[in-house]
């Protein structure tokens, strides 16, 4: 009977530790607080992205304008040159 | 007893087992992730930041470019021409192209029309230019028309000077040696030719033509006679 007695004491002890334990965390205002952190943090990478492709293009697109306008620079040379060769 | 004993061994691990899986986070984790993301808030902003100023500086660069339609036009003003007459241009060019590699004759027109091409300002456009002068000409010069003989019986008062000169033989009455050479064995003497004689008239080259058309060119009549007055 003692024996028994034992160990309901033990069983005891032991809901007595595990709840303890459960109970050192963080409270649910916390937990929202940090939920609310990741939320910034993920709508700040999700907005740099963005950010980061409006500049890829741009970038693409100066870069094709120059070329363009580097063609164009070249054609105007070329034909001032053709027209000296013409005479005209 | 020792089955008891047992049970309560297996319920005990089992429960710190579970326990352990879905345990929360402690206040030491949430401290850690706090700081962790603050650090990365403060990454992010900066770089956001960094970005937005390198996308105005990125657009105001794009504005400050020249534009294409504005370089094309300085290009069309060099030539004294319009996007359109160079698009009109572009479409005689592939349409005489297109002429001279079928050999659609007569080979004289296409070569006007070359002419007329190449006079054109827009044919200095690089776009043209080796097409124009060096490409179509070679291809017009490669272009060997089959020689057609063509026969004329003369009629009184004919001469070679002006047998040549008929619109329908050479246009061209400096050409006449080409009449006599072809017909030697009518003509004893250039100057005496007689009726109902038929000629030959053969094709100029384009060595000849362009020989007799240069005589044409630069032939002047000799001034009027000048009378005698009182």
């Amino acid at each position: 009977m003692n024996k028994i007695r034992r160990f309901i004491q033990l069983g005891v002890m032991f809901l007595f530790v595990a709840g303890l334990v459960a109970c050192s965390g963080v409270s649910e205002e916390q937990l929202a607080s940090l939920d609310e952190m990741r939320a910034e943090v993920k709508e700040l990478e999700k907005s740099n992205n963005s950010l980061k492709s409006e500049k890829t293009k741009l970038e693409r697109e100066i870069a094709e304008k120059n070329s363009k306008l580097d063609q164009c620079e070249k054609e105007k040379a070329e034909t001032k040159a053709n027209l000296q060769k013409l005479g005209k | 007893m020792k089955i008891l004993k047992s049970i309560l061994m297996v319920v005990l691990f089992v429960s710190v087992n579970v326990l352990a899986q879905t345990k929360e986070m402690t206040k030491e984790e949430w401290q850690n992730e706090v700081n962790s993301l603050t650090q990365k808030k403060t990454t992010l902003t900066q770089e956001a930041s960094q970005l937005q100023n390198e996308i105005k500086e990125l657009k105001a660069k794009s504005l400050g470019l020249q534009s294409y339609e504005n370089c094309m036009d300085e290009l069309y003003a060099i030539i004294g021409a319009t996007k359109t007459d160079v698009d009109n241009y572009r479409a005689q060019v592939n349409a005489l192209a297109t002429k001279i590699d079928r050999q659609e004759g007569p080979k004289n027109d296409r070569a006007a029309e070359l002419k007329l091409l190449q006079d054109s300002k827009i044919s200095a456009l690089q776009e043209f230019y080796n097409k124009v002068h060096v490409e179509l000409p070679r291809k017009l010069e490669a272009w060997v028309e089959p020689v057609t003989e063509v026969n004329y019986t003369v009629v009184k008062g004919d001469c070679l000077w002006n047998i040549a000169k008929k619109s329908d033989i050479y246009s061209n009455p400096f050409a006449w040696p080409k009449i006599y050479n072809s017909n030697k064995d009518q003509i004893k003497n250039p100057n005496l030719i007689y009726p109902k004689q038929i000629f030959k008239i053969p094709n100029l080259t384009e060595e000849e033509k362009a020989k007799y058309d240069k005589l044409k060119s630069n032939f002047k009549p000799a001034p009027p006679k000048q009378t005698a007055t009182n």
